[in-house]
């Protein structure tokens, strides 16, 4: 969308043959449109909203799951699979922020914040639960507030960044705990992970409720809009007098702030606060957010889309799982579905360009091709 | 006659400068409330400079601005907005996925709570809109819009903060003439409110029009300002924008038995809405000057020769023989090299040697195997490096280590080494100090008589007087005409890239302007 403006309002030739509308293609050529009612609301019935556009893939996994197994479509498999992923999803919530804001926004460290926040709460264990996830997440915050401040005052690449505090975190978590796990006896920590809300269980309260109230930052508040306005066009957010570090420093600790509250959840499960957890989670959660459509270059994508990711992410693992397919395979399967859902993401965004189609066939082949040597020649036997 | 009142804003001896060159010196500039002020100036004459000063885009070296009376610092564009200063860029910037209402109400949302108040800020979009005769869904994305809702759109979003001057740059370029009427009656209308406007325009009969005062730059000097007397007839005010002396760069001498071996020859370039119907021919030993106004799509010939753009229709001839020129790489096989503006990004590998530099186009020449030995690329790479007439100890030096006219002689010696017979140059000198600059315009010079043709791309008037042997002038996309020996003056250059053919110039004192002109079909 970014480039697209910087062609498209450049000469006005361009335009028509550039956009073809979100509201349905026709361009206002008009400055005088009169008292026709807007045409975006009868068109928009048959399309998506962008954000949901992954909407299909899970109502896909949805509908093979019940197929394929019978234990799939049962509360007691839901309740498992959305607290197994609450974890990743809130991660997945604080990448999406910081994604959307643009400049090559990215976070890596969470993973390795989500440990140490863990592991620095647990020293406060001793003063009971609140002071244990106030340490927690002061810690994320803090650690985000580093990022933030690298990006968005210092200018310094998101992805160095965050790779630097990613091991500096882990080193941290390391060097605090000594190297051990450290035991987190206490009943109160677990039991947010055992106990349900109604019926739904605590860790999937949090990360649900989590993802509506950023949701709803993002939909109406001013800072919201603004975050999507300078992950847009940067220059168009600051010519309009958008503090456009202050916004980006935010950012980058609300990621941290969440990642804070991902070790809380992690320590609840496990009992213990080790810090080697939770690493990689960064990736699957930036999987997750990509699957659900939003752009790495920042702008376009919501909260709603990277929820659709993590449910189809974890839906398929769920469904791998209930069928015992090997979980060497499900990393793999993994794997494929990121590469599906961007080049379904490539193809709608910028249309089907026949070099593109011819592009993504030779991959797949590639991969075909690689799939049949390892299976055959490579398989273990 | 004059405003009695004091002006809404002043600028008072500023100056700029960039590296080494001087964007600004010493510019005075009095804006008043409901007037409209026309900024005018050839290229590169410190326009853009002047306008990003006052949206606070810009801190100048010197001199004071002074807004309502009052002295300010103007550290960024939020300040500017603030004491009602608001500046639409030529190239229209704005959030394309955001609805209109939102475009024109960011960095100042109306809400309650931190929350936006969605209703409110798309009633004061409609309001505001509705003031510049505009009536569209204000909550439909703004990408979506034609750009003449986009432009105006980008004029509300100044108003709706209570704008008290609006700077334009250009705003005309992508309207039609019907928007483009539009426009006039609007601005009409603001200034009648008591909105004081800085218009910045190529076209003549816009400024006249609306124009009461008048500044007129050149090389980031004041030249003229007239408070209260319009904007002048088209001879005076070509005048006032040229009148610098041209310097020779080489002997006239060298000219220039060009013309008897054409080795390039273009036929129908069409590129929609960028180039239409562009055709000319290159010759051996020649160098020919391709110049026009920003956006008259100088650029985007180059990209086409070279296969960066595809043309939608365009027949290419080589030597007389037709060729499909599809990539960088095709155009090289025919020894036909771009030597690009942007050199940093898209001439040089920074980290690398000059020599690896030089033959990065050419590896598999002086490769033994898969291996590229020094030893045996070393003496052609030395020959090149001294034809450019770099230093024999830059060799092995980091090419971004080295200052940016030494960086072009090592692109242009990266071009050439292949054999290249066509040599293609987007703003060859850009940013280049005078000195270097002189030493790059003898090296084309030496160039073309070696019987390379040379095709130059420049906005710098200078440069195309004192270079070529030829010039092409290009306005909105078409040849306007081209232009050979005596006839290429200033003058008639920039009557053809501001007026067109002779049809709109009005009259001009020297000859017609048809009998200037050779044809663009040559």
């Amino acid at each position: 969308m970014n480039q697209r403006s910087g062609t498209s309002t450049r000469r006005g030739a361009d335009v028509k043959s550039v956009e073809a509308g979100a509201d349905g293609g026709e361009k206002t050529g008009d400055l005088d449109r009169g008292d026709t009612p807007p045409a975006s609301g009868r068109i928009r019935r048959f399309r998506l909203p962008r954000e949901a556009s992954m909407l299909p893939a899970l109502v896909v996994v949805l509908v093979l799951g019940s197929v394929l197994s019978p234990s799939f479509l049962t509360t007691q498999n839901f309740e498992t699979v959305l607290k197994i992923t609450s974890v990743v999803g809130l991660l997945a919530v604080g990448q999406t922020l910081v994604i959307l804001s643009g400049g090559g926004g990215i976070d890596l460290s969470v993973g390795a914040v989500a440990a140490v926040s863990a592991v620095v709460g647990a020293l406060y264990a001793g003063y009971g639960l609140t002071a244990f996830i106030v340490a927690a997440v002061l810690t994320g915050s803090f650690i985000g507030l580093i990022n933030g401040l690298g990006v968005s005052r210092a200018f310094l690449q998101p992805f160095i960044v965050t790779l630097a505090t990613m091991t500096i975190a882990r080193g941290a978590a390391f060097y605090i705990s000594g190297g051990t796990p450290l035991i987190v006896s206490m009943p109160d920590l677990n039991a947010i992970s055992t106990s349900k809300l109604w019926f739904v269980p605590v860790p999937a309260v949090l990360f649900i409720g989590t993802a509506v109230v950023v949701h709803i930052v993002l939909r109406y508040t001013v800072w919201g809009r603004e975050i999507y306005a300078v992950g847009g066009t940067e220059e168009a957010a600051y010519l309009s007098g958008v503090p456009v570090a202050r916004r980006r420093l935010l950012v980058y600790i609300a990621s941290g702030f969440l990642a804070g509250v991902a070790g809380v959840l992690l320590a609840s499960f496990t009992a213990t606060a080790d810090a080697n957890a939770a690493s990689g989670y960064e990736l699957s959660a930036i999987a997750a957010v990509v699957v659900g459509g939003t752009a790495l270059a920042g702008g376009q994508g919501s909260i709603v889309g990277t929820m659709i990711g993590v449910l189809v992410i974890a839906f398929t693992g769920n469904i791998l799982n209930l069928m015992n397919v090997d979980p060497f395979m499900q990393l793999l399967i993994n794997g494929l579905i990121v590469l599906v859902a961007v080049s379904l993401e490539a193809q709608r965004r910028s249309g089907s360009s026949r070099g593109r189609l011819r592009g993504l066939a030779i991959m797949y082949g590639t991969i075909g091709v690689g799939a049949l040597i390892m299976f055959t020649v490579l398989a273990p036997s | 006659m004059p405003p009695a009142e004091q002006p809404f804003l002043s600028l008072r001896n500023v100056s700029k400068r960039y590296a080494n060159v001087h964007a600004l010196s010493g510019v005075d500039l009095d804006l008043y409330a409901g007037r409209c002020h026309a900024l005018v100036g050839e290229n590169g004459a410190g326009k853009s400079t002047l306008i990003k000063v006052i949206g606070g885009l810009v801190q100048p070296d010197e001199g004071t601005l002074t807004v309502g009376g009052a002295e300010q610092h103007l550290r960024n564009p939020a300040q500017a907005l603030k004491l009602g200063i608001s500046v639409v860029p030529q190239e229209l910037i704005f959030v394309p996925g955001m609805s209109v209402a939102e475009n024109i109400a960011l960095g100042e949302f109306d809400g309650r709570g931190g929350f936006v108040d969605s209703r409110a800020i798309v009633q004061r979009s409609q309001e505001v809109l509705a003031r510049l005769g505009v009536h569209v869904d204000c909550r439909a994305p703004l990408g979506t819009m034609s750009p003449a809702v986009q432009q105006l759109a980008m004029i509300a979003r100044g108003l709706s903060r209570q704008a008290r001057l609006l700077v334009l740059d250009e705003p005309t370029a992508a309207l039609s003439d019907q928007e483009a009427e539009h426009l006039f009656a609007v601005l009409e209308d603001l200034k009648s409110e008591g909105i004081g406007i800085l218009y910045v325009s190529h076209r003549m009969d816009e400024l006249r029009r609306l124009a009461e005062d008048m500044t007129v730059l050149r090389d980031g000097q004041l030249i003229e300002s007239r408070i209260g007397e319009g904007v002048p007839d088209d001879n005076r005010l070509i005048e006032l924008m040229v009148g610098r002396s041209v310097e020779r760069f080489f002997s006239a001498d060298r000219h220039r038995s060009a013309g008897d071996k054409e080795v390039l020859r273009v036929e129908g370039l069409n590129r929609e809405g960028v180039l239409s119907d562009i055709n000319f021919s290159l010759h051996a030993g020649e160098i020919l000057a391709l110049t026009g106004l920003m956006g008259s799509g100088r650029t985007e010939v180059l990209r086409c020769l070279v296969g960066v753009d595809r043309a939608d229709t365009m027949k290419l001839f080589v030597d007389g023989e037709e060729t499909r020129i599809r990539s960088p790489r095709d155009a090289q096989r025919v020894g036909m090299m771009l030597v690009p503006e942007e050199r940093k990004a898209q001439g040089l590998v920074e980290m690398m040697s000059v020599a690896d530099n030089i033959c990065l186009p050419n590896l598999r020449k002086w490769a033994k195997g898969p291996f590229v030995l020094d030893r045996s690329r070393r003496a052609d790479v030395t020959d090149m490096v001294a034809k450019v007439g770099l230093q024999a100890s830059k060799y092995g030096a980091a090419a971004g280590s080295l200052s940016g006219g030494n960086q072009q002689k090592v692109v242009i010696g990266k071009s050439l080494i292949g054999g290249t017979r066509i040599l293609l140059l987007d703003e060859p000198t850009r940013g280049i100090d005078a000195a270097v600059k002189h030493e790059i315009y003898a090296l084309l010079g030496s160039l073309a008589d070696e019987g390379c043709a040379v095709l130059v791309v420049s906005s710098e008037m200078l440069e195309v007087l004192g270079l070529a042997d030829r010039v092409i002038v290009l306005r909105s996309g078409a040849v306007a005409g081209t232009l050979s020996g005596e006839q290429a003056t200033e003058r008639n250059i920039l009557e053809l890239a501001m007026l067109g053919s002779g049809a709109d110039s009005g009259p001009s004192d020297n000859a017609p302007l048809g009998e200037q002109i050779e044809g663009s079909r040559t």
